[in-house]
């Protein structure tokens, strides 16, 4: 379900979270930094935005990063952020770990999400360090 | 009178010579004495008149082509026999040419009188009957064509007199009385004695006297006792100026035309009772002669009860197509023209309304005709009635669209129980998790204390929301009622009150259609939400400025709803625009559910509603309800 590739000692580590749920993000900020040491943090409550942001970071081949993507948002959904990613990233060799982070217990959800090439985890909202724990740690 | 000309020379003596040669020049005949060397040895002075010569001409003389080649034999061999037989009178009848060159036909009396004295010569009476004989050739010719003709006819022709006498038959009627009687019949003989039995000839009888009274008529009658002995026999009168002298008649059998008749009527009912039980109705076009609309077409019963039309209706295409559906008129109008130019004869479906206002659906297959240059001469075709099965059809595709429709809502419901109820749910199980966290800072537990009661009430939102939907699913039915536009734009306005004046907004009306017959509650929750709508996306850089209008199309009621706002981005929206819980913006607090409530609500009155948009160009709504 997903891959481990940090500690919780390591160095500063990278998460982008995409939601325009500004009470998720805060929850998702605080839980990331309950088990990661001075993480870097970037909030983007326009998906267009931080697509534009991952396109940048694809150009320059950044440190690993690990990107939460809600699914339910207006203008652009989650999915729709997946199918612009797809045309700028490559699914082998990118630096960007996408896991799909929504409140939806539909099923249809969920495998879509783990059909999807550039997605490696469905978490199910709220996440919880307890979750971070699940997923980094293994 | 003959006899007294051959004879004159005989009683001459008793005359005087004046006497003798007033009669002799003053005879119509020719007199001529051919002594016994062949030379004339007298000829009367009429003889010029018949011959052309003049006495002296011929006087001891003879003309050796006098006499036609042809007649000269047996007119030499006549002549030497007469020569052998003195006292002998022969008659003669031969062509001799006029001194002009034309044959003229003689008839002579010649008597042998070379052994009486003071004659001595065989005496030559004549006279030119050429008319008469070209008259009885002519006559003979005449009648020869006209028996070759009669009996050139398969059918019996015979005349008979008053006294009931054969005056003249073709071989076809002596032939049929020999078939019958067995026995001959001849001109002159009565015809009473030649029927098969007393019975027939008292029938006949009957015809032919209602003719001698001067009635033309036609009978059916049996010759024979079986029915290949039907003719159809002719009695006219025969009129000799105003007097009836007979009848003619003329029989033809009409056995094989009889029963191919009532082969015709028999295979034209069964036509019509198929017709009938399937349905189906014919109909013929001519397209060549004058206007195809106007013109006489051939409809058959079903046609005409399938159409609505009694029997005293002229059959045309103009007839039929003042049956069409309004909304079908031109639809059925263009497939026949470019059905006709393209020879496509695909079977078209449409709807007629029959006079008593019944609406029925028809499928209409045909055939079209060309003549050589290509030009259409012809459309032959089928009317079927198909309304029971088109009912059912269009039945089975409403429980299919409601069927989609709900599959579709059930969707958008699973939908909103993942994301909108869910969201919320999520939100306050991790932030009631936080607060229970021993170390939390003041600053978030006053915060989460607050975002956990508002997350609580946009969920009970939620909760209310899908309650006022499903009521709405459940479809209370509410009386139609006459509804204006102004009177609903005004209450509209009022309810608005300070949105409308703080925006500074501009409503204009155009409604050419005043009202329609709807549910009240639903057009002004429509009207409500597309007026608030276009207020909420707002252009920032002009006031609101909303335009609504509305017409009449093919029966329906088209609204047209403009405004100058911030429009909506349809590239990548199209199908989610009226979809439940889905807003395209992120600066306005949408709930996402009046567009859905605006489609449900049309939908639910039958009608449609499309949008065109694109950002900062405004957005126009068109929307067509049926007025019921």
């Amino acid at each position: 379900m997903h891959k481990s590739h940090a500690n919780s000692t390591s160095a500063p580590t990278c998460f982008i979270l995409i939601d325009d749920d500004i009470v998720a993000n805060m929850l998702a900020q605080m839980s990331i930094k309950r088990y990661f040491n001075e993480p870097v943090i970037h909030i983007f409550t326009n998906p267009a935005d931080a697509v534009n942001f991952i396109t940048e970071g694809e150009k320059y081949n950044n440190l690993p990063c690990t990107v939460f993507l809600d699914i339910n948002m207006p203008i652009l959904s989650g999915w729709d952020v997946l199918d612009k990613l797809e045309k700028i990233i490559n699914a082998g060799t990118t630096a960007f770990n996408i896991y799909i982070v929504s409140s939806s217990i539909d099923p249809d959800d969920k495998t879509r999400a783990a059909e999807h090439p550039l997605v490696n985890g469905y978490i199910e909202k709220p996440l919880t360090p307890y979750l971070m724990q699940e997923v980094f740690a293994g | 009178m003959e006899q007294t000309n051959t004879t004159s020379p005989l009683i001459a003596s008793s005359l005087t010579e004046l006497q003798f040669n007033t009669l002799v020049a003053h005879s119509h005949d020719g007199i001529a004495l051919l002594n016994a060397n062949g030379l004339f040895s007298y000829v009367s002075p009429s003889v010029e008149r018949i011959s052309g010569y003049a006495p002296v001409e011929l006087l001891g003389n003879v003309k050796d082509d006098f006499i036609h080649l042809d007649d000269a034999p047996e007119y030499a061999r006549q002549i030497e026999q007469l020569k052998a037989t003195p006292g002998q009178t022969i008659q003669l009848t031969y062509r001799f040419k006029h001194k002009s060159g034309q044959w003229n036909w003689a008839e002579a009396i010649a008597t042998n009188s070379i052994n009486v004295e003071g004659i001595n010569a065989i005496v030559f009476n004549f006279k030119n009957i050429t008319e008469r004989v070209e008259t009885q050739q002519k006559a003979l010719a005449e009648n020869a064509n006209r028996d070759a003709l009669l009996n050139a006819i398969p059918d019996i022709i015979w005349s008979i007199d008053t006294n009931h006498c054969l005056i003249h038959a073709n071989t076809a009627f002596y032939s049929h009385v020999m078939a019958i009687t067995g026995s001959q019949i001849k001109p002159g003989d009565n015809i009473a004695c030649k029927h098969v039995n007393e019975a027939t000839a008292q029938l006949w009888d009957v015809f032919y006297i209602q003719a001698f009274n001067g009635n033309a008529f036609v009978e059916h009658l049996n010759f024979l006792p079986t029915p290949d002995g039907m003719h159809e026999v002719t009695f006219s009168p025969i009129y000799q100026g105003n007097i009836i002298t007979g009848v003619a008649c003329y029989a033809k059998n009409i056995a094989e035309r009889k029963i191919a008749d009532e082969r015709l009527r028999i295979s034209e009912k069964n036509m019509a009772i198929a017709q009938r039980i399937a349905r189906v109705g014919s109909w013929d076009i001519e397209l060549s002669n004058g206007n195809p609309f106007t013109q006489p077409a051939i409809w058959t019963d079903e046609t005409y009860r399938i159409l609505g039309y009694d029997e005293t209706t002229q059959p045309s295409l103009q007839a039929f197509v003042d049956r069409l559906h309004p909304y079908d008129k031109d639809y059925v109008l263009n497939a026949l023209s470019t059905g006709i130019a393209n020879n496509n004869t695909t079977p078209i479906e449409y709807r007629i309304v029959q006079p008593n206002g019944t609406i029925r659906w028809l499928k209409t297959e045909g055939e079209i005709f060309y003549n050589t240059t290509g030009q259409a001469t012809r459309i032959v075709g089928t009317h079927k009635d198909i309304t029971e099965r088109k009912t059912l059809e269009l039945e089975r595709e409403k429980v299919v669209d409601d069927l989609t429709l709900r599959n579709k809502e059930l969707e958008q419901f699973t939908y909103i129980v993942s994301h909108n109820l869910r969201g919320h749910v999520s939100n306050i199980i991790g932030m009631a998790a936080e607060l229970a966290e021993p170390n939390t800072q003041p600053d978030i537990h006053q915060l989460f204390s607050t975002e956990i009661k508002n997350s609580a009430q946009k969920l009970d939102t939620v909760i209310k929301d899908l309650s006022f939907i499903l009521q709405h699913k459940r479809g209370a039915i509410e009386a139609k009622v006459y509804i204006s536009f102004a009177g609903l734009v005004n209450d509209i306005n009022d309810s608005l009150g300070s949105l409308i004046t703080g925006q500074n907004v501009q409503i204009d009306t155009h409604f050419e259609a005043e009202g329609i017959n709807s549910i009240k509650s639903y057009l002004y929750s429509i009207f409500h939400n597309l007026i608030t709508n276009s207020i909420k996306y707002y252009n920032p850089a002009t006031p609101p400025h909303i335009t609504i209008k509305s017409s009449l199309v093919n029966g329906m009621v088209q609204l047209h709803f403009t405004d100058n706002g911030i429009g909506i981005d349809l590239t990548h929206n199209a199908d989610k625009i009226f979809g439940l819980y889905r807003r395209f913006h992120t600066h306005t607090e949408g709930k996402g559910m009046g567009l859905y409530m605006v489609k449900s609500q049309i939908e639910q009155l039958g009608g449609t509603i499309t949008v065109t948009s694109a950002v900062n160009q405004g957005t126009q709504f068109t929307i067509l309800l049926p007025n019921s």
